[in-house]
């Protein structure tokens, strides 16, 4: 183990994987489909962390390559999403991810 | 000493607010939270050399993509989700709280334990391998089918978004 | 940062000068808003406080400071009350990261220290700035949900709206004078804007002596594109739908009064003040005076005092494209909301995106504009 006084790569690293997980728990439990898009949003965030640190503690540019790429990607999954979302509830007024059992064909 | 600081400050407000994120009933309050979660990530990405990262991270997320989701909370006027946000099934809840449970406790092993098979050096915090010339070199030399397929990408999306929410006839329809 | 302890205490000072800068600013602004529409109107505007009016500012912070303390009951305390702050902080923080003249060197103790005339220095000073202001919708979003009343609501989300549609162009429209610097760094875009205009024209250097090498030279579509934007960006007139009064009582800042407003008034400033500083940068030359640079250098005592000369020239733009924003404001009528948006995303993007195109090819086949 690391001493506890210096910053190593482990404590960012088990920030991204808190951070994985919560946003995976909100996934898996939150019944609001749009508080379910935002936390797909924080997974996202925790892989981006998870690329920069192993790529400044491999000396390595293209961790921050790929973190840009996600952002990118991030923010066009979000934009269609968000429009499903609206679809959906200007049609049935409902966010309850429940609901959307009955959308099966 | 400042950097450990730092480092503390920075995860103690991604953690707890992406804790927030996820636990409150309340969909604005939950935006709210994901915002302070995005400025934290970014700190972060400051703490680690990156600065760059950090700024587009606050201005793609924070400054348009939570934008979004606010506008899409406040203009549905969402009330809470009452006492339990939560969704419940009779077996599918366990199955879920229980693959959450084993992949934390694979993250943390892996963590606690060791990081195999990398060279690990501690890096000069003045590094310029992030400097915005570099990334740029990189990005448009060796990813640059990557970087073209993304500006397609990018086209294909909003023209999606538009045609999925457009009302027929557009705003002036009688 | 410097080790010292007198870098630490030449820099604390300079930090808080430059904020002071900025919220004292805003009062003479705001006697200049109001005599300056009233000169445009052929009206007298508020001349019985003081010479000119000027004591009125005085009279109105005093009136603002004992306002009555209130909150709607239908809020959202948290919100409501966060919202003035974060109106705040943008225009500070991008303020601040915005080199306000030249450098100077300080002699201590027989060392001598370099000091930047900003509060800090980023190595991508543009995207920050335009990352801090990208914030400033949350102020706006969380007045008008924290109000708990729905004009309140109805103009904050059309800001916030035109603020992300604008945004677009703004952003694009730097992008042209970003590829003929090749920086991300305010300081090194300043230094390359010095001495007469010069540039190689198919491998043949041309110099135009009586013009200065200032990038509104090199692009002039940019400039008008960045300038209109930046008047939707800090939602003033034309572009003042947020606060049309006839539609929306006074939008997002309907509910609040007194030194909460005065919050909101010095939110709105700043950015105005951080737009002007922005133009001033990037197409007229920062801090650059065209003429008698070198002889002020010679003639001036120390280099500190040459910088602050430097920045009263800095100042001196800033404050001429200050009065352009009062003048537009009170000229120009208010555009309607549809009319905002097609112009938003059906003009000035895709002319902001032929300009960034015309600008790669040109700088591709002249290899070396401007340096």
């Amino acid at each position: 183990m690391q001493s506890s006084l210096s910053i190593e790569i482990t404590h960012y690293l088990f920030v991204s994987g808190a951070m994985f997980v919560l946003g995976l728990a909100g996934v898996l439990l939150r019944k609001n489909i749009i508080v379910i898009l935002m936390s797909v949003e924080l997974m996202l965030n925790a892989v981006n962390l998870a690329f920069v640190t192993f790529g400044y503690y491999l000396q390595d540019v293209n961790g921050a390559i790929i973190t840009l790429f996600v952002i990118a990607i991030a923010a066009a999954e979000a934009a269609v999403g968000l429009a499903l979302v609206v679809m959906i509830y200007k049609n049935y007024k409902e966010t309850n991810i429940r609901f959307f059992e009955h959308l099966k064909g | 000493m400042a950097d450990i600081v730092v480092f503390y400050i920075f995860a103690g407000i991604s953690l707890a607010a992406a804790a927030g994120v996820v636990f409150h009933p309340n969909p604005v309050v939950s935006v709210l939270h994901l915002v302070a979660a995005m400025v934290g990530v970014s700190g972060l990405f400051f703490t680690l050399g990156a600065p760059f990262i950090g700024m587009v991270q606050i201005l793609v997320y924070a400054g348009a993509v939570i934008i979004l989701f606010l506008f899409v909370v406040m203009i549905f006027d969402l009330k809470t989700d009452g006492k339990n946000p939560f969704t419940y099934g009779l077996v599918t809840h366990y199955a879920k709280l229980l693959f959450i449970g084993c992949l934390t406790g694979l993250l943390l092993s892996k963590l606690l334990f060791k990081l195999d098979g990398f060279e690990f050096q501690s890096p000069d915090p003045l590094a310029p391998q992030y400097e915005v010339r570099n990334l740029a070199k990189v990005m448009f030399t060796d990813y640059m089918f990557m970087f073209e397929v993304l500006g397609l990408l990018l086209l294909v999306i909003p023209i999606g978004a538009v045609a999925l929410s457009r009302v027929r006839g557009g705003t002036h329809a009688e | 940062m410097g080790a010292s302890g007198f870098e630490i205490v030449v820099n604390t000072i300079k930090m808080l000068a430059i904020f002071l800068l900025m919220v004292q600013l805003v009062p003479i602004l705001v006697w200049v808003e109001r005599r300056g529409s009233a000169y445009i109107q052929n009206r007298f505007g508020p001349n019985r406080v003081g010479p000119l009016g000027l004591t009125q500012l005085l009279a109105d912070a005093v009136k603002f400071l004992f306002k009555e303390e209130f909150r709607p009951p239908s809020s959202v305390a948290f919100m409501y009350y966060a919202a003035p702050v974060l109106a705040l902080i943008p225009g500070a923080l991008a303020f601040a990261a915005i080199p306000l003249s030249a450098p100077f060197t300080l002699d201590y103790d027989g060392q001598t220290y370099n000091f930047l005339f900003q509060s800090y220095q980023l190595g991508a000073g543009i995207v920050f700035v335009l990352a801090v202001s990208s914030l400033g919708a949350y102020a706006l979003l969380f007045a008008g949900w924290g109000s708990g009343n729905k004009y309140s609501l109805m103009g904050a989300l059309r800001a916030s709206a035109q603020m992300i549609s604008y945004e677009l162009a703004l952003g694009l429209s730097l992008v042209g004078i970003l590829m003929i610097y090749g920086t991300f760094s305010f300081s090194e875009m300043v230094s390359a804007q010095q001495g007469p205009l010069n540039f190689v024209l198919f491998g043949t250097p041309v110099v135009i002596d009586f013009l200065p090498n200032w990038g509104i030279f090199y692009q002039p579509l940019g400039f008008i594109l960045f300038f209109a934007a930046t008047f939707a960006e800090t939602n003033r007139a034309p572009f003042d739908l947020p606060e049309a009064e006839a539609e929306l009582v006074a939008g997002y800042h309907t509910e609040y009064g007194g030194l909460k407003m005065l919050m909101f008034y010095i939110g709105e400033y700043g950015h105005m003040m951080v737009a002007s500083a922005l133009l001033t940068t990037f197409y007229f030359g920062g801090w650059d005076l065209p003429f008698g640079s070198e002889f002020l250098k010679e003639a001036l005592p120390s280099s500190f005092i040459y910088s602050l000369v430097m920045h009263l020239v800095f100042m001196g733009k800033v404050l001429f494209f200050l009065w352009v924003f009062v003048w537009v404001r009170w000229t120009v009528p208010r555009f309607r909301y549809d009319q905002l948006m097609d112009l938003g995303w059906k003009t000035m993007l895709p002319v902001a995106l032929a300009n960034t195109v015309a600008t790669a090819v040109i700088v591709v086949l002249f290899n070396s504009v401007g340096r």
